[in-house]
């Protein structure tokens, strides 16, 4: 297996904040602790597929923590990265409602860490829905808004990457997309009120 | 304010500053506030998908360097043969009457894991006298005390998640005890160390045993058994094969 390179908590932490080696810093969290945090999921009565899925929000989350300044490593990766994902794991245990024996031994189980943590990975269900809305936009769209956005391309570079004439053409899709977007949020009052918390 | 303005503005915030903090011309106009809260939302959105898809790229990528990577398993087969080996034991226990009847119905892997399982002892198998308190509360035997110490533990190594599994055993909290035994194991199967392996390696056997799942104990004990300087190398040699093929046998029922 083609191995990522091999980091420090440190050059890990700041690989994750440079657009560059977010790839390689990803991988890198999939090859060192992919598998200890999916075993305490699976111990807990999750199944392989819900460890992926854990693991995967983990991931997302702790990129967000890291961005946002708010890892201070006062644990190490591992630790806090397990600490993640057994709180995700909680909170998905509680949608489904399950108020076994395996869950009240997981409440027991929780430590000043995962307190700590609790409090920031608390907009994560609101980040999915907002997925969610932006999956409704059609790829074009969606493909558009992200090269902007996200890949933060210039319109003239994007002009480069999808089949539009100009950067005009380009200029005036973008906006309609956005308006998509938006309209998209607001036929959803309830998680639009959630998302304004969020993004404040 | 035209919409188009608003976004005009926003977008050269967002490439100036990296950030969308609203112009302060615009915090007068209510609805243009209103207007760049859902311009927010939406490039959030975007962003948080981008990243989604990004993360869920490098994840496929790694799946399918590790099936690649993955040695083709021959598991079928050998629970193929087990079973056969499995069926033929069951056979030669009820041919042999009420003997092997009675052995049969009185094996059990609890039955195992009371006959062979035996107290981790701090100082003897480390030599070293215990230094923190919770080896103190080991040493004690006070379990509920190791429990509670591991929690409040900061420095959590292979050492505390061992005793932290043994005091969660003695508890017969299986459940606690394997996660414990499988961190160790876990830990050292990424940094290539060997600290507290053998032990987790037998007392997670045991916790599975004691759970009445042979058939997760089975790949240890093997393992174990095929390696004469494992430190519990002796103690599962001493094990009857035919009681745990009996009782893998009742597990699989």
């Amino acid at each position: 297996m083609k191995v990522a390179g091999k980091f420090s908590d440190t050059e890990l932490i700041a690989a994750i904040g440079e657009k560059e080696s977010l790839n390689q810093a990803v991988l890198f969290l999939y090859q060192q602790y992919s598998q200890s945090t999916s075993s305490f999921i699976i111990n807990y009565g999750g199944s392989q597929q819900d460890a992926d899925d854990v693991f995967q929000e983990t991931v997302l989350a702790f990129i967000g923590i890291v961005k946002k300044g708010n890892y201070r490593m006062e644990a190490s990766i591992k630790t806090f990265l397990v600490s993640i994902a057994r709180n995700i794991w909680r909170n998905e245990l509680k949608k489904r409602q399950r108020s076994d024996l395996r869950e009240k031994k997981f409440e027991s189980g929780r430590d000043q860490q995962e307190g700590d943590v609790s409090s920031l990975i608390t907009s994560l269900e609101e980040k999915k829905q907002l997925r969610e809305l932006v999956g409704k936009l059609g790829e074009p769209c969606r493909k558009l808004l992200q090269l902007f956005y996200y890949e933060n391309l210039s319109m003239k570079e994007i002009v480069d990457h999808l089949p539009y004439e100009n950067e005009q053409v380009v200029r005036n899709k973008k906006y309609k997309c956005l308006q998509q977007l938006i309209a998209i949020i607001k036929e959803n009052p309830s998680i639009a009120l959630q998302l304004s918390e969020i993004v404040k | 304010m035209k919409h188009e303005q608003l976004v005009d503005q926003f977008d050269k915030t967002f490439s100036d500053k990296g950030s969308e903090e609203p112009d302060p011309q615009f915090l007068s106009d209510t609805e243009a506030v209103r207007e760049w809260s859902y311009l927010r939302m939406a490039v959030e959105g975007v962003q948080e998908m981008g990243l989604y898809e990004q993360v869920e790229s490098v994840k496929t990528q790694w799946m399918a360097q590790q099936a690649a990577a993955a040695v083709p398993q021959a598991g079928a087969v050998v629970r193929n043969i087990s079973r056969i080996a499995m069926r033929v034991a069951a056979c030669v226990l009820i041919l042999a009457g009420g003997t092997a009847v009675y052995k049969y119905m009185s094996t059990s892997a609890g039955h195992i894991y009371s006959e062979y399982s035996q107290p981790y002892d701090l100082n003897t198998n480390r030599g070293v006298a215990a230094q923190d308190e919770m080896d103190e509360a080991y040493r004690n035997k006070n379990w509920t005390a190791v429990t509670e110490l591991f929690k409040k533990k900061k420095d959590k190594n292979n050492k505390t998640y061992f005793l932290a599994g043994m005091a969660a055993l003695e508890s017969k909290n299986y459940d606690d005890a394997i996660g414990m035994f499988q961190q160790v194991i876990a830990t050292n199967s990424q940094s290539g160390g060997d600290y507290f392996e053998d032990e987790a390696e037998f007392y997670l056997a045991m916790s599975w045993l004691a759970r009445n799942e042979v058939k997760e104990a089975m790949p240890l004990l093997d393992k174990i058994r095929a390696d004469k300087n494992h430190l519990y190398h002796d103690v599962v040699v001493r094990m009857s094969t035919l009681d745990l093929r009996i009782a893998q046998y009742k597990e699989l029922k």
